[in-house]
């Protein structure tokens, strides 16, 4: 591999390690301050809380009235499971075409694509917003799950150039084999393009996770509220926050994310081989 | 072959959108929001049990301590009212009147909408109902004063119920001000006052304390308008402004002593630490004492401090004090389009007057409008509430005579005083340039107005 | 025939996205372009006023200046050291060490934030006068201003911000780095070359794509750039302005003041200016990206 430092280093590990936990202290503090009495989250500035309290996490948990942030939990994590089968599986099909297949009008298609995330959502939102209540689908779940079955412009721009990686020899020899086109895609260039799909089904799943503002205008039913309008509903910028089950509702949403991150890394560790092919 | 392989995964990925959004669904069922899908609200409802449920949708912002009360409430009113079902639709106050705007420009507004300040606005455009046919009948307005029914009242139509009466005031930090040694300022206390009180604060605190945030930069007009009024100005009146270019100037002058004597927090400070977002206010923190703020605050203010706090009024000027009668902080109004007016005028009533719901909303929206509640509250006032009666009673007695009218485009102009504020402050502009710049640009919305 | 089968292929294969831009896209994209010729304020119908929007943007609105400004200013320092953390430390991680693991999170969890309404108290903590960069700052005899509210140095706090989260690049990075086929690398070792050769002849060249990627996309996505300038001014691209970030200002005025019209006149100014930008990049592509599968 390329190696630029003695890696075994010790001096290498405390500078990247300590770089890495300097970058952190921002969530540190967020940590800490979960623990802290409502009095003291702004008033004092040490890591270590002085009185350490778990009402935060007690709170916020039990949501408001009728809904546990549990339930919150549970819709964002549905509804980032779907998004993220609907991206992958949308985004791969049309980047393949693009990769791969030649036929009409293929240029003007991938500018078209493109274009679309040029334009600043808000003047998109009321349009959509308007096509969505008309099929009935405000307050549901559809606004948020349809768009992702129909390919997102950014994973398919990172697919093709994944794609467009993997030599041409391959396609020759598995067509020669008589290979069809759902064959090439599936058997072929999609094991190979994994580092990618893995890429886009991670960062799928945390921006759907983090997504606010089209939750926040299609949701309504307290019910289906997600993380992120969870909570927003402790916080009340007129008058009186509950700051404390926000950073601590924060802290515990970063853990989905994280295990998710965790569980995906072996993709990233794997090394592609291109010699051979099974037919 | 490949081709039916690619139809078989789209259709495999179809169910599966069908049977996650089929759950959605159900949920959806529960508590339907579509305001199309329930009964026809029938001519003059009696109150005889109706044959199908009428199904409202209602929508507020607050914390969550707002949306429990507010919950609470509307469980009584189906209770007391078994023929109407309502939808709850709530969430802070960042993003609400964006989701507002949305749903408005779609026609799909709830029935049922908490309003502020800016009422004017959507009465103007049309997107609120007329109340009037169902004052004195449905809904009891006999306990509110004049004053406030106005307040919502545009060409002999009602649209607004008042839910809490608010005033502007300046927040102060007791413990503070004895720490220093400095006397509580009296009702009559002038812009001399403030300073040498502010000054005196800053100065025995020591460094990283002052006496106030400062009043001519950041999004609040509150400080300027009473300077203007107190002096026999006023910030905009019937279509024009009633001030001129050395208002401005007496005023940011004013404010450049202060600076300049360290009794107020330098420019810096106060971006960093806006004292409209409670949670960052110094105030809160010790380290400063005064900033301007709406009365019904104090209750988050409080709740982050163990120091004392209270309210004041601002300095008075040459015509007196520079306040106006308090105003309805927030409504509640029912949208244009909605299918059952007579279910909404209802539930307002049972808001502002069912005693059991008063018990419940406290003064949370701020001071009860209707004198009969506040007399059933005051027996479970606590200190803070007590601060707050007074304050806006204090108020109500001083206040000028005026009947105040909101500058059309507010939004605009909030945006204009603070970057206008914040260029004297940081010293990227004169006094005299940056003035001239402000006229100019509110001349400009001026105009803009009246085009509308 | 094959032609035909061939192309019937690349529809089907595209159809999805067809679809959903025909029935999801298009609509809004040009009713948005309708709407910037309008005067539309959300709550009444849109009223027709030609091109005054962009008479006016072009002539009468000095804080549109000030937002272009400080926009580019944002981008052009924010993309570069993004991409150059990013690409910096995957390569530094590529090395199989044994961490690997731990330290490719520690450098991701910024990213997880996102937009979160946690950040806006976060980063005040750290960046305020007396806040722990500043005191950073101190031990190397520096003293810093305020980064969040002096408005000669807000913009760096955004640019920090942005900078901060570097993890999302640093994993394409490291997703296209894993890409690259170890038998390069063994080949090269046999025939004798070093670490930086290597690096110059193998790794570079076929990172291109990757590389590409990410440039593009990064300044496709600072010039849109919105919650991180909400959270960080509260939503008014204070102090002065020199937060006012495009996307931003275009929000405030189409939801804010109400005038959508001029805030969809606005998008599509910038979408013309970032297709612009992005064309040039594809322009220039053809130099200096390698792509194996033999295509331009």
């Amino acid at each position: 591999m390329v190696a630029r430092f003695p890696v075994k280093s010790f001096l290498f590990h405390v500078l990247v390690l300590g770089f890495g936990l300097a970058m952190l202290y921002p969530v540190l503090w967020l940590i800490s301050a979960s623990f802290k009495p409502t009095t003291e989250i702004f008033t004092t500035s040490s890591l270590w809380p002085a009185n350490i309290t778990f009402e935060h996490y007690v709170n916020g948990w039990s949501g408001l009235r009728n809904v546990q942030f549990g339930r919150f939990f549970f819709n964002s994590f549905m509804l980032c499971v779907f998004a993220v089968i609907g991206t992958i599986i949308s985004s791969s099909l049309a980047a393949f075409a693009f990769a791969r297949i030649k036929f009409p009008l293929r240029g003007l298609f991938f500018a078209l694509m493109l274009g679309t995330i040029m334009l600043p959502g808000h003047v998109t939102l009321i349009p959509q917003y308007i096509i969505f209540h008309e099929v009935n689908w405000v307050d549901t779940f559809y606004p948020l799950l349809v768009p992702k079955f129909v390919g997102d412009a950014f994973y398919i721009f990172l697919i093709v150039q994944f794609i467009r990686g993997i030599p041409r020899e391959l396609d020759e020899s598995a067509k020669i084999d008589g290979c069809g086109w759902f064959m090439l895609y599936a058997r072929i260039i999609m094991p190979l393009a994994l580092p990618a799909l893995m890429t886009t089904a991670i960062f799928t799943f945390l921006a759907t996770w983090d997504d606010f503002f089209s939750q926040l205008i299609y949701l309504s039913d307290i019910k289906k509220l997600t993380v992120p309008l969870g909570l927003r509903l402790f916080l009340d910028s007129s008058g009186s926050s509950n700051w404390g089950a926000v950073f601590a509702m924060s802290v515990l949403s970063i853990i989905p994310s994280l295990v998710i991150f965790f569980l995906g890394q072996k993709y990233f560790t794997q090394g592609i081989a291109t010699t051979g092919l099974k037919g | 072959m490949s081709n039916k392989k690619a139809i078989a995964m789209l259709l495999l990925a179809l169910m599966m959108l069908i049977a996650a959004c089929g759950s959605g669904k159900n949920n959806a069922q529960d508590s339907s929001s579509s305001s199309a899908g329930s009964s026809p609200s029938g001519s003059s409802a009696t109150s005889s049990a109706p044959a199908e449920t009428i199904e409202l949708r209602m929508t507020w912002w607050g914390s969550d301590a707002r949306h429990e009360k507010t919950l609470k409430v509307i469980e009584l009113f189906e209770q007391k009212n078994p023929g109407i079902k309502i939808t709850p639709e709530y969430s802070g106050f960042d993003g609400y009147f964006d989701k507002l705007n949305t749903q408005i420009a779609a026609g799909n507004a709830p029935d049922l909408i908490q309003m502020g300040g800016n009422i004017r606005e959507y009465i103007d455009k049309n997107a609120l109902l007329d109340l009037s046919p169902y004052v004195g009948n449905v809904l009891n307005l006999e306990d509110f004063s004049e004053g406030l029914l106005k307040k919502a009242t545009v060409d002999n139509k009602f649209y607004g119920v008042t839910l809490g009466v608010s005033t502007f005031g300046l927040l102060y930090n007791a413990t503070m001000f004895e720490k220093a040694g400095v006397p509580l300022p009296s009702e009559n206390w002038t812009y001399e006052d403030f300073k040498n009180a502010a000054v005196t604060i800053s100065r025995k605190l020591g460094p990283g304390h002052y006496g106030t945030y400062d009043l001519s930069s950041g999004n609040n007009t509150s400080g300027l308008s009473t300077f203007l009024l107190s002096n026999g100005k006023e910030l905009y009146r019937d279509g024009d402004r009633r001030f001129d270019r050395q208002d401005m100037i007496d005023w940011f002058t004013l404010w450049d002593d202060m600076r300049k004597a360290g009794a107020v927090t330098p420019p810096d400070v106060m971006v960093a630490n806006p004292p409209g977002e409670i949670d960052k206010s110094l105030i809160v923190q010790g380290k400063v004492a005064i900033q301007a703020a709406a009365a019904s605050q104090i209750y988050g203010f409080q709740e982050l401090t163990q120091d004392k706090l209270g309210l004041l009024v601002f300095p008075v000027g040459s015509k007196g004090s520079g306040h106006v009668t308090p105003d309805p902080g927030q409504y509640m109004t029912g949208y244009a389009k909605t299918e059952h007016p007579e279910a909404v005028a209802k539930f307002i009533n049972f808001m502002v007057n069912d005693p059991d719901a008063a018990l419940i909303l406290g003064n949370d929206r701020g001071v009860p409008p209707s004198g009969k509640i506040r007399d059933l509250l005051a027996a479970q006032s606590t200190p803070t509430d007590k601060v707050l009666y007074d304050f806006v009673s204090t108020v109500s007695r001083i206040a000028s005579d005026v009947d105040y009218q909101q500058f059309p485009l507010d939004n605009e102009l909030l945006k204009l005083y603070q970057v206008t504020g914040e260029k004297i402050a940081f010293g990227a502009q004169s006094i005299d340039a940056a003035v001239d710049e402000f006229m100019t640009e509110i001349d400009k919305l001026i105009v803009k107005a009246k085009a509308q | 025939m094959q032609k035909y089968k061939t192309y019937a292929a690349g529809y089907l294969f595209l159809l999805p996205w067809l679809l959903g831009f025909a029935l999801l896209y298009m609509g809004p994209i040009f009713a948005s372009l309708y709407l910037s010729f309008t005067s539309y304020d959300l709550l009444t119908a849109p009223k027709w006023i030609g091109w005054a929007n962009y008479r006016t943007m072009f002539t009468d609105d000095y804080r549109l200046a000030d937002s272009v400004n400080v926009t580019f200013q944002y981008v052009f320092l924010s993309v570069p050291f993004r991409l150059a953390f990013a690409l910096g430390l995957a390569l530094l991680l590529n090395q199989g060490m044994k961490l690997l693991g731990l330290y490719r999170t520690i450098y991701y969890i910024p990213s997880l934030l996102g937009g979160s309404v946690a950040i806006s108290v976060l980063w005040r903590q750290v960046f305020s006068k007396e806040g722990i960069f500043n005191d950073a700052l101190g031990l190397l005899g520096i003293s810093g201003p305020n980064w969040i509210a002096d408005p000669k140095y807000a913009i760096f706090s955004l640019v920090g911000l942005s900078v901060w989260q570097f993890g999302a690049v640093m994993i394409i990075f490291l997703a296209g780095l894993k890409q690259i086929p170890q038998e390069f690398y063994e080949a090269a070792t046999v025939d004798g070359a070093g670490a930086f050769r290597r690096f110059w002849r193998i790794t570079l060249p076929l990172l291109t794509p990757v590389i590409f990627f990410n440039l593009t996309i990064t300044l496709i996505q600072s010039f849109q750039t919105f919650t991180k300038a909400f959270i960080i001014s509260g939503g008014n691209g204070g102090p002065i302005n020199s937060t006012l970030l495009y996307s931003l200002y275009l929000y405030i005025k189409g939801f804010s003041f109400l005038e959508m019209g001029y805030a969809s006149a606005m998008a599509w100014l910038l979408l013309v200016i970032v297709a612009t930008m992005t064309a040039l990049m594809f322009l220039s592509s053809r130099y200096w990206v390698f792509y194996s599968d033999g295509r331009d």
